[in-house]
């Protein structure tokens, strides 16, 4: 009989929480009418600016899953000052990322010596089909307006030198 | 011929074959996985009954074999880093810990301070997500849907802060040779404090909810008991063996690779060894997790996060083994390395494949439906198992 | 590198089921004064003294196994390790075990020691992506005679918080050894994922069957000469792949 008196009242506690929590509001998010907040650190998508991008291949190197694709080609530009000689820059004619292999640990972005890539809180680009994965230049370029701002860090952290 | 054996002769060939038939208990064959909710994972376990009650039982695994401890041997050390974090996904940050550790040791590296304390707090924040998934699925197991949901609605807030902190939700990728990759942002500590509060009040609705229920009690209480010694030499450890009665947690007694020495915590221990035993440890230890993040809050040293690291990370010729207490069990790595940029050898030891590997002595000769209760309390990843 | 004082637990005496000895920081004054109280003894042991208590081991560990089953031995971080006679294999686990109080099974694995062939470095077809290891045959710690090595770590859930790491050498024709499953029975899964990856062969083991990979797999994926297909069926994208301007010599310019 106790065992009976005590399986009602363990009953009553769980309904007790259910009852509890149906007053609260709900923390789920109804995913496509309402997006949730993603944090600024979030690694969602790697954009691209393709105007600082050298062709020196460190992020395909450094790459473990060997997803990024680059092909570039070589092009005289006007020197920069007057008299100058001319100038021999590498420009890139194909940076694809197949998302569909990448882990987004974020040593691309890590290793790039002059600030092409970034990490974007982005997630919205999911595909039908695992080749159309591969993400070309463009597209890349266009994630690059959903780079956040730099968060300023927690107390106590150490003040960095501005970068070069 | 005792008192109970009669002559067969007095029976008729028809009664005699209407008893074989309805006393046939001849063995049964079943198979759980290798999709089953019960699994986490694609895991397989071949039970052979006799009746209810279990007499065999043969776990297959191997259905994720991903071969980490072969692919670690054609990346260097930060590529591995993104590579372990998969072991056991659900807490990624207490992964990379000890890898890191090992080849700072190697290195001769050491990380700061400020590094070592974000560390732990947020490898405690992986236990503390990892333990609110057990202690909600857990009741699923019993066949109590409500603690489900409350397990799965918590854990979001640590793995929210992981990320905010980190950028990855599951996988951080954190941890650098030399100390972490970034410092935490703002607004961060006062959030943590709130959640860790949070966290505290929810093991208690734990506690009230699932621990204190008779239908739980009756299902784990004296069912699937490790004994301390057997436990041992099968290579059980973390909160299963803690809950047989060994007092042994590497946080306190393994190499001090994290500040836990700095900060005053208690290690829970329960003597009876059962799967009761084992949700009642992992319910304290992450009432303790919590605790600890919150002294660890109130203790954060300042100053830089990184030491300083060469550009071009070479490991020095070497070997060695570092383990830490994983919320599974202990984790750890022997590294062998050959003073290139990546590792010439890496012995990958997981908790849960230890764990899970009792399974076989300890599912014999117990009913079918507490095969479900053990294999929850054991409380496994399929990616720390197959590696 | 800095040496941390490593702090042990009490008196096992003291212990009870739920509360345990508190650890503190021995710099800090007023834990250890409140440690003083409560009566436990702090054992604090300096990296550096710790090899003395591995010597400590050592000595205890040959006089149980045997001054002719020790080979070599040496420090890998904080553990011992030692290379025993692959005669001693079980016995050593045994003395381990029951003598010297390492009632806890890490692993049991195996080492290839055969440098890494082709892959990396400048001789591959210009993929540089896998690290460079050295190219000829050296040995860890401890040392090795031949290419396969069986390498197993006990540990102890009482006595001391280290462990000790055996290792034994294998002949590369027939690598046979004894199956450690009747001293630790946790050793079952661990050699038979030792015996699919290396081929190691260990005698006694009640079942030797595939753990992780299907039962018709061929090969032993974790020696050395067998190759990452991953790695070998797509060209390394890290190529540089720029096209120079005809008629120009590859050469930067700029201001």
């Amino acid at each position: 009989m106790a065992s009976f008196r005590n399986s009602i009242q363990g009953m009553q506690k769980g309904l007790g929480v259910t009852l509890k929590t149906m007053l609260k509001p709900a923390v789920t998010v109804h995913y496509p009418h309402e997006k949730e907040e993603v944090t600024a650190r979030a690694r969602g998508v790697i954009a691209l600016q393709e105007e600082n991008c050298t062709v020196c291949m460190l992020c395909a190197r450094s790459c473990p899953d060997w997803c990024i694709y680059i092909e570039g080609h070589k092009e005289k530009r006007p020197a920069r000052r007057e008299g100058g000689r001319e100038r021999t820059v590498s420009v890139l004619d194909r940076f694809d990322i197949d998302y569909a292999l990448c882990m987004y640990c974020g040593i691309c972005v890590e290793v790039c010596p002059f600030d092409a890539l970034h990490w974007s809180p982005e997630y919205e680009y999911s595909e039908f089909s695992i080749a159309s994965l591969l993400h070309d230049m463009e597209k890349l370029g266009e994630w690059e307006a959903t780079v956040p701002e730099i968060e300023p860090l927690e107390l106590g952290a150490e003040v960095k030198k501005a970068k070069k | 011929m005792t008192a109970f054996d009669v002559d067969p002769k007095l029976y008729s060939p028809l009664a005699d074959s209407h008893l074989n038939v309805e006393l046939d208990t001849g063995d049964m064959v079943l198979n759980i996985g290798p999709q089953h909710p019960a699994t986490h994972g694609t895991f397989r376990l071949v039970v052979r009954l006799d009746g209810e009650r279990v007499i065999k039982a043969d776990p297959v695994i191997g259905y994720m074999h991903r071969g980490y401890e072969k692919l670690t041997e054609y990346r260097t050390y930060p590529q591995v880093t993104t590579l372990i974090n998969r072991i056991d996904w659900l807490s990624s940050f207490a992964n990379e810990v000890p890898f890191i550790a090992a080849a700072e040791q190697l290195m001769g590296i050491e990380a700061p301070p400020r590094a070592l304390y974000i560390r732990t707090i947020l490898t405690e924040m992986a236990r503390i997500s990892t333990f609110l998934l057990f202690l909600g699925e857990m009741g699923l197991q019993v066949g109590a849907i409500t603690p489900a949901f409350l397990g799965f609605r918590d854990r979001e807030y640590p793995l929210n802060l992981i990320e905010s902190a980190t950028g990855g939700r599951f996988h951080p990728n954190f941890n650098r040779i030399g100390g972490i990759k970034d410092d935490l942002p703002w607004g961060w500590i006062a959030e943590c404090r709130n959640t860790m509060r949070k966290m505290l009040d929810s093991c208690d609705i734990f506690e009230d909810l699932v621990l204190g229920n008779p239908i739980f009690q009756a299902r784990t209480r004296g069912i699937g008991i490790i004994p301390a010694e057997l436990g041992a030499a099968y290579g059980v450890s973390g909160s299963n063996i803690r809950a047989s009665g060994v007092d042994w947690d590497l946080r306190r007694d393994g190499e001090p690779l994290l500040p836990y020495n700095e900060i005053d915590w208690k290690v829970w221990t329960h003597q009876d060894g059962d799967s009761y035993a084992r949700y009642w440890v992992r319910l304290q230890e992450t009432r303790e997790s919590a605790r600890m993040i919150l002294h660890l809050l109130d203790q954060m040293p300042s100053g830089p996060i990184m030491a300083k690291v060469p550009r071009i990370i070479k490991v020095p010729q070497g070997e060695t083994y570092v383990a830490a207490e994983n919320p599974l069990g202990e984790m750890g790595y022997y590294i062998i390395s050959k003073g290139a940029t990546g590792p010439f050898r890496v012995k990958i030891r997981t908790a849960s494949f230890s764990n899970v590997s009792i399974m076989p002595w300890l599912l014999q000769g117990i009913y079918v439906p507490d095969v479900i209760t053990v294999l929850a309390s054991l409380y496994f990843i399929l990616g720390d198992i197959d590696k | 590198m800095k040496t941390r004082p490593i702090v042990g637990r009490a008196k096992a005496g003291n212990r009870s089921s739920l509360a345990s000895d508190e650890i503190t920081s021995p710099g800090d004054a007023v834990d250890q004064d409140s440690v003083a109280d409560q009566d436990s003894a702090v054992v604090t042991i300096d990296v550096a003294e710790l090899s003395a208590e591995h010597a400590d081991l050592l000595a205890r560990f040959t006089g149980e196994v045997g001054a002719d089953a020790v080979i070599e031995s040496g420090v890998a971080g904080r553990e011992l390790v030692v290379r025993i006679e692959p005669a001693a294999w079980v016995s050593a686990a045994l003395a381990c075990k029951t003598k010297l109080g390492f009632d806890y099974l890490g692993f049991v694995a195996g080492i290839d020691w055969l440098p890494t062939p082709a892959a990396g470095g400048d001789d591959a077809e210009g993929d540089t992506s896998a690290p460079v290891q050295p190219k000829d045959m050296t040995f860890g710690v401890a040392g090795s005679a031949g290419r396969f090595q069986v390498f197993a770590r006990v540990g102890s859930t009482k006595v001391a918080r280290y462990g000790i790491t055996l290792k034994a050498d294998l002949k590369e024709s027939a690598p046979h050894i004894d199956s450690w499953f009747s001293v630790y029975p946790g050793a079952d899964w661990h050699e038979r994922e030792c015996w699919e990856m290396y081929g190691f062969i260990f005698d006694g083991h009640p079942s030797l069957r595939h753990l992780y990979l299907p039962h018709e797999f061929e090969g032993f994926p974790l020696r050395k000469d067998f190759p990452l297909l991953a790695r070998e069926v797509k060209p390394w994208p890290g190529l540089v792949n720029v096209e120079a301007m005809p008629g120009v010599d590859d050469e930067e310019g700029g201001d």
